[in-house]
């Protein structure tokens, strides 16, 4: 189940659009005779691609001077009142170097002023950029800022530019103006990456040099070693760049093409060549959840035995590790670049997915974290098809090759166990230790501390805990510790939990099982005290806002609008505490999980008999706090006696008469995946051995689900009374139809058919009630196609007005309808067996009803066919979401980067907004330059 | 129903070229008013653009969008001679032949930023085969071809009259040509004489306009758009742009084709139509469950694109052939939402391809167990669906995948019992301002081999989008002059067993064809523009 997540928006703090009045062709044309010229904001970036950054100093100083690591470059915009402050050397600028894929160039954007997009040909008119090759696919440049390298994907003319630095602010500089070389194919994705010096210092100018060998060439376009040497980090660079219809990985030396004259474009010199394999070995899978009256879920041991050639996509570097995406094997490479001159392909990770474990798991998109304060790293991979994340644990010890699964899958069914899933495919990912490099004002500390909740410590780590006023200390809005982003195609970014420092201190100061906290239990602890142990959960959506209802800081805590209420067939309210109501049903709490309910603005308390103490006539319930992600959305519910089953409305299927009684058929009605239950499959369950069955005989199984199987009501009208049929043929009349079936606003019992078996596009049945002898045929008088309705017998249905109906109905091998063993269905219950009038309900009764959400019990009563209880829950969870969107939803992201000098994260925009810089710190758009 | 064009509605309706606001009151009419008979020598407003299998015609429908002339016209281009034209100026280009040499009576290119190019215009007159004159604004060309036989139907969606008109073609899957193009007209085309009225299809040919013609006393709705037609072609079905509705054709080899139902109350703004092929082993099942006397069922569908509503519709088409007499019906059966872009809305073009699967299923021919082999290959082979949104410009990508249905018979063996599609998208592409129509067409790749790709045309940013959907990535973009709209693809073998592939793109602004050199053999010449048939003319009231 996907919701769409709620927007955490962002404040956009500056907006520097060039917005330009212009007369387009389009704007004069859609204006018809309009005399008014129409304004029509111009941009100067089109659909963007992958950024990167440079920071320099002043264009009058030598290469060497000019170019800077990015550390130089702070955050400071100039923002000089006479605007020329694009001509204020006095501190470096930060630029970014953004992709023009549609245009074949690169835009270069000042970041540290106002003047935003720089015209690279101020004899041309607009703002001009640098020409590249058509279809730019990536771009890196070198840490000390000297040199940019574009890879270009055009038809025929595949290379990679190099774009020294000094020649990026101005000079008209046209595709010659670069050093170039010819690929043989078209590139992917580019890294840079050191080949370091030996333990002497000293550096090989080529991989099949000798260490301290000189370099031939002279480096009039920039000096890369010496970049690297003013780092301290003596070296190499090499371009690791992906040619995916090649299916590996070419190690080309940067300082080789930098010193190549411009203008020529020779072929590329390939010091290395990495072919990528696909080694398909996963770990056999877990034995499949058995039991004798459900199926089994499908095991597979992923895709062994396939080939497949590899099509590498999204790449990271991790230390001395590179990951590759796979968009064609259901593998994410490993590859060992401690020496990128000889690089080594490791045992895959191997992409797979426990829902459905025949399906082919290609991805496209990979991050992969910064150590956690216990020395973890975590590789966060973007699944194509199901546009899902997974998580793999690629620490240098404990790792594991397969994703990694929640702990306690079934408290929420609506996300799989080894994903997490949005409400858009996430684009890109990128994954950040968000931390302040200074010491922290608060402590003094400049080690990462994790928040310490315990009431009797002291010391820098209690500094960090939320403040009384939830203002201050550990809150949703504080990123400490490590997180990753999924920028998502529609433009929103989920942050997910890594490593919070701060997680220990959010949650409850007593902890319960019942609020998902393990053992041992802890109470009295100095915490945000909101509801759950998983306020924090690593690998999961970070929560919007604090887990609590507190007047003034958030209503959080899922409870109901109030009380449900019990409506009639007839739609009127059915009172408890009215005399003639005694023999209704009720609904009441289950005993034992938890004392109170969140009922509107207020707690509720909740007796040990499952009433509520305030008014022990009030219908009530108790709700799951276990997992806060579980509580999806807020929505609707309604718990009917005999209620429809939803999804068969507007349905027309053929009824056939069979000699056991009839078959109804309708192709996409999918009747096990909505959940129909058939007398067979009760009788399954009750012939099945205690604990899962009751043991009964078959006969005694048969008598007992017959009245508890689901049965079909058709809901069709009789041809007209004039209509010719019924003259046509002489077995059966209007009236005599009429008499038996009754109309669809009066239907009567002859028209429901309990339902033998269920296949996914069949039902078969049979007559629910005795039809007299002498009465006309169902099919003679519903001589057409039908429509239908399913509704179960004797039991409650529970629907949400957002998750509909859950239940755990799969197709079996034989095609018949039956419960899935999956543990991860164990709360999907869509339907309540009454329980004795008057009894308070434990959970391990069988009449007890848990779903993901809450609980209760409906002691039985005099209940009529579509009687309801009705209610209205709250307080679901909603994740933290920046947004890139603004006032215009044309937004499309292509790339995002994280930088580091600024932390913001940067996002291109495929679409006209350019790029828009989201400050970390404070969660809020800092600047978006188009 | 108007039958005099004022020049301000002709004005406003110039203005409309830009932006193709292609809006018409439900009652409009323009079909054989009074005034000048269409030109039967040029191109005006091309909308459709509709290659024949054979490649030896190219389909024009011109659109008279400025309603200058009493109605639009559907030409039949000859596709051959065009090819060799433009054959002649790549390989000139190749061999670096002189422009003057090179472009022989067009001339060297005057205004390249019009219409890209090393040579000027090329005359559309001698490439002509056959003119019919139509209604006023034609929005697209579908062709359906007779199983197991010999006839071809082409069929045009006008929004004029509004009709879904049709004309009796040469089929020419077996290479032969003959320029046949009868919708009832009373003359032949002569090319150089003065085309008169006599040139107007008849009533006949003009579907939807008759209610008596059908069993439901249907009239087509207004605003028919795209148009797609199944397997067979006995089912067609027609967006409806500004009635929320989508309509059925049922093409009867037998007799005529017939509008037979339409479907109202779909989201707003239906556009493009596109059908999903059906998978080979659907015939198989339906022939075994006959025999032995069980049912099987699976529908013909269609996928629907929509302007207003960030949705795929599916639609299903049932012949109720259990009914006497029969009355099909189309039956919306899933809306998918679009949530792989920030809106998702205003859907246009639509294409599905099958290749892979078809692959697969090439590969079924000698297995002892067909039916499991082509099965097995619909269920593992998803179809893949690419879809153009203009908010934002985007390429949609999705995958179609297979359902079927099984259950085990009383002698406990499992059978098939039925099968539809479900359909998802998970991805997007970029795309520029305009983005319309989407085709599968194919290029020649640098080893000689017929590759396929997705091309994804934005009107207003004069793109075409060439994607490659193997590496998933963007292989080239090409620019046109104004106002691409539709586009066809001439590819094939030629006599020397040489691939070639050639693109043809209809100018609307500007009313001219350009070709598109689509052989990546010629790295100059790939992706760029290199002949222009007709004349371009700016629009009256335009620029």
């Amino acid at each position: 189940m996907r919701r769409p997540p709620r927007r955490y928006r962002v404040r956009p703090l500056v907006v520097t659009s060039v917005v330009v009045a212009a007369t387009t062709f389009g704007a004069v044309a859609s204006s018809g005779c309009s005399s008014a010229p129409i304004d029509t904001p111009v941009r100067s970036l089109q659909s963007s691609g992958p950024v990167s950054f440079v920071c320099l100093g002043d264009p009058d100083d030598a290469l060497e001077a000019l170019a800077r690591p990015l550390s130089d470059c702070g955050p400071t915009v100039l923002n000089d009142a006479d605007g020329d402050d694009e001509d204020d050397f006095r501190n470096p600028h930060l630029y970014a170097l953004v992709t023009q894929p549609n245009l074949g160039q690169v835009a270069v954007v000042d970041l540290s002023t106002s003047e935003g997009v720089i015209d690279v040909n101020v004899a041309s008119p607009g703002k001009n950029f640098l020409p590249v090759g058509a279809i730019p696919t990536d771009i890196v440049s070198t840490p000390g800022s000297t040199a940019t390298f574009v890879a270009s994907a055009e038809s025929s003319f595949e290379r990679i530019y190099a774009l020294p630095s000094d020649r990026i602010r101005s000079g008209a500089p046209t595709l010659t103006s670069w050093p170039t070389c010819a690929l043989p194919a078209a590139p992917g994705e580019m890294e840079l990456v050191l080949d370091p010096a030996d333990g002497t210092g000293a550096v090989r100018p080529s991989c099949d040099g000798a260490y301290g060998d000189p370099d031939p060439n002279d480096h009039d376009n920039g000096d890369l070693d010496r970049e690297l040497l003013d780092a301290s980090t003596p070296g190499r660079l090499k371009l690791l760049v992906t040619l995916p219809s090649e299916g590996g990985i070419a190690v080309i030396d940067a300082q080789e093409l930098l010193d190549r004259p411009a203008g020529t474009s020779d072929a590329c010199v390939i010091e290395r060549w990495l072919p990528l394999e696909v080694a398909l070995n996963p770990p056999p899978p877990p034995p499949a959840p058995q039991g004798q009256a459900c199926v089994s879920p499908e095991t597979a041991t992923s895709a062994t035995g396939a080939s497949f050639d590899p099509l590498p996509a999204g790449i990271a570097v991790a230390g001395e590790r590179l990951y590759v995406a796979d968009r064609n094997a259901p593998v994410i490479h490993r590859v060992q670049i401690d020496d990128p001159c000889d690089p080594r392909e490791l045992p895959p990770l191997v992409t797979s997915s426990a829902e459905d474990p025949f399906r082919v798991v290609v991805t496209s998109e990979l991050a992969v974290s910064p150590l956690t304060l216990d020395l973890k790293r975590f590789l966060y991979a973007v699944d194509i098809y199901d546009g899902s994340l997974m998580v793999y644990d690629v620490s240098d010890e404990g790792g594991s090759v397969e994703p990694l699964q929640r702990p306690d899958p079934a408290a929420n069914p609506f996300q799989p166990r080894d994903r997490v899933f949005f409400g858009s495919p996430p684009r890109e990912l990128v994954s950040i230790r968000q931390q302040r490099d200074d010491a922290d004002p608060v402590t003094g500390s400049t080690i990462p501390l994790r928040c310490d909740p315990d009431p009797n410590a002291s010391g820098p780590a209690t500094e960090y805990r939320t403040g009384s006023d939830y203002e201050s200390g550990a809150s949703p809005f504080l990123l400490r510790g490590v997180f990753t982003l999924a920028v998502l195609e529609n433009g929103d970014i989920a942050v997910i939990d890594v490593d919070d420092f701060d997680a220990p201190c959010r949650g409850p100061s007593d902890q319960t099982a019942a609020r998902g906290c393990e053992e041992p239990l802890e109470s009295g602890l100095v915490t945000s005290d909101e509801y759950s142990c998983r306020t924090v959960s690593p690998h999961e959506p970070r929560a919007g806002s604090y887990l609590l209802s507190a007047d003034g800081i958030a209503d959080r805590e899922p409870g109901i609008n109030a009380f449900p209420l019990l409506f009639s067939s007839e739609g009127t309210v059915v009172q408890l505490d009215a005399e003639e109501n005694s023999d209704a049903p009720r609904m009441r709490a289950l005993t034992g999980v938890g004392s109170r309910v969140r009922v509107g603005s207020s707690f509720e308390e909740i007796d040990d008999a499952g009433l509520a103490v305030s008014d022990p006539t009030e219908q009530t319930l108790i709700m799951n706090l276990a997992d806060p992600r579980a509580h999806i959305v807020n929505q609707d519910w309604s718990v009917t006696y005999e209620g429809t089953i939803p999804g068969f409305s507007g349905r027309f299927a053929e009824l056939v008469e069979t000699d056991e009684g009839f078959r109804l058929s309708e192709l996409t009605s999918a009747f096990c995946s909505r959940g129909v239950q058939s007398r067979g499959a009760l009788v399954d369950r009750l012939v099945a051995p205690p604990p899962e069955g009751e043991g009964l005989s078959e006969e005694a199984a048969i008598s007992q689900a017959n009245p508890l199987a689901d049965y079909v009501q058709i809901f069709s009208d009789f041809p007209v009374e004039s209509d010719p049929y019924w003259d046509a043929q002489d077995e059966c009349t209007f009236n005599a139809c009429n008499a038996v079936y009754g109309s669809t606003e009066a239907p009567r019992e002859a028209r429901d058919l309990r339902i033998l078996e269920a296949y996914e596009d069949t039902l078969e049945l049979e007559s629910r009630a005795s039809i007299p002898d002498g009465a006309p045929r169902l099919k003679c008088c519903m001589p057409g196609v039908v429509e239908f309705r399913v509704r179960p017998g004797r039991q409650w249905t529970v629907v949400g007005s957002t998750v509909r109906f859950l239940h755990r109905m799969t197709v079996a091998e034989d095609g018949t309808c039956r419960p899935s063993c999956d543990p991860i269905s164990e709360l999907e219950n869509g339907r309540v067996r009454e329980a004795p009038s008057g009894a308070a309900v434990s959970p391990d009764d069988p009449a007890a009803f848990i779903n993901p959400f809450f609980q209760f019990a409906i002691n039985a009563g005099e209940s009529q066919r579509d009687m309801q209880f009705r209610f209205t829950t709250k307080g679901s969870f909603e994740p933290l979401i920046l947004t890139v969107v603004t006032n215009d939803e044309n937004v499309q992201p292509t790339a995002a980067t994280f930088l580091p000098a600024t932390r913001e994260l940067v996002v291109s925009d495929g679409s006209l907004q350019g790029i828009t810089l989201i400050d970390l710190d404070d969660l809020v758009i800092s600047r978006q330059i188009n | 129903m108007s039958r005099s064009r004022p020049s301000s509605f002709r004005a406003t309706a110039a203005a409309l070229v830009a932006g193709l606001g292609l809006s018409l009151g439900a009652g409009s009419c323009f079909f054989g008013a009074e005034g000048r008979e269409p030109p039967a020598d040029r191109l005006y407003f091309p909308t459709g653009v509709l290659v024949s299998p054979g490649a030896t015609t190219l389909y024009v429908a011109n659109s008279d969008f400025d309603l200058r002339y009493s109605g639009g016209s559907l030409m039949a281009l000859d596709l051959p001679s065009m090819r060799q034209r433009v054959t002649e100026i790549v390989d000139g280009l190749a061999e670096g032949q002189s422009s003057v040499a090179l472009c022989g009576a067009a001339g060297p290119n005057t205004d390249a930023w019009l219409y890209p190019g090393p040579c000027g215009p090329h005359a559309l007159a001698p490439f002509i085969d056959n003119v019919v004159f139509i209604g006023a604004f034609a929005s697209s060309l579908l062709l359906t071809h007779e199983p197991n036989g010999d006839r071809a139907r082409l069929f045009a969606s006008v929004r004029g009259d509004p009709s879904i008109t049709y004309f009796e073609v040469h089929d020419d899957r077996d290479g032969s040509s003959a320029p046949t193009l009868d919708c009832g007209q009373a003359a032949t085309y002569q090319p150089g004489a003065e085309a008169g009225s006599e040139l107007f299809c008849s009533a006949d040919f003009r579907l939807g306009q008759d209610p008596d013609r059908n069993l439901r006393g249907l009239q087509l709705p207004a605003d028919p758009v795209g148009l797609a037609a199944n397997a067979t072609g006995e089912a067609i079905v027609i967006a409806h742009q500004t009635q929320a509705s989508a309509s059925l054709v049922v093409n009867d080899w037998a007799t005529r084709p017939e509008l037979a139902y339409f479907v109202p109350n779909l989201a707003a703004g239906p556009t493009e139509v596109a059908a999903i092929p059906e998978p080979a082993f659907v015939a198989l099942a339906r022939e075994q469950a006959q025999a032995q006397g069980r049912p099987f069922v699976y529908r013909s569908g269609f996928a629907v694109t929509f302007r207003g509503a960030a949705e795929l519709n599916l639609l299903r088409y049932i012949p109720d052939s259990g009914s006497v007499p029969p009355r099909p019906f189309i039956q919306r059966e899933l809306a998918v939402g679009v949530f792989t872009t920030a809106s998702g809305f205003d859907s246009r073009g639509v294409a599905i391809i099958d290749t892979e699967r078809a692959a697969c299923e090439e590969t079924c021919g000698g297995v002892a167990d067909a039916l499991a082999c082509l099965t097995a290959c619909a269920e593992n082979v998803p179809l893949k669906i690419y879809m153009a949104n203009r908010s934002p410009a985007s390429l949609l990508i999705g995958d179609m995948r297979m359902i079927v249905n099984r259950a085990v018979d009383d002698d406990g063996v499992e059978q098939i019992t039925s099968a539809t599609e479900d359909v998802f998208f998970f991805d997007s592409v970029p795309l520029d301002f305009g983005a319309s129509r989407v085709e599968v067409g194919e290029i020649v790749d640098p080893s000689g081999e017929l590759v396929e790709r997705i091309f994804a045309v934005a009107f207003d940013t004069r793109r075409v989008f060439v994607f490659d959907p193997f590496e998933h990535r963007m292989e080239a973009v090409i620019r046109t002059g104004r106002g691409p709209h539709d586009i066809g693809f001439d590819v094939g073998v030629d006599a020397d067993g040489d691939s070639f592939a050639f693109l043809y793109v209809g100018h609307f602004t500007d009313s001219y064809l350009g070709v598109v050199d689509l052989d990546r053999r010629r790295p100059t010449t790939f992706g760029n523009m290199v002949a222009t048939i007709g004349e371009p003319e700016a629009p009256e009231d335009g620029t």
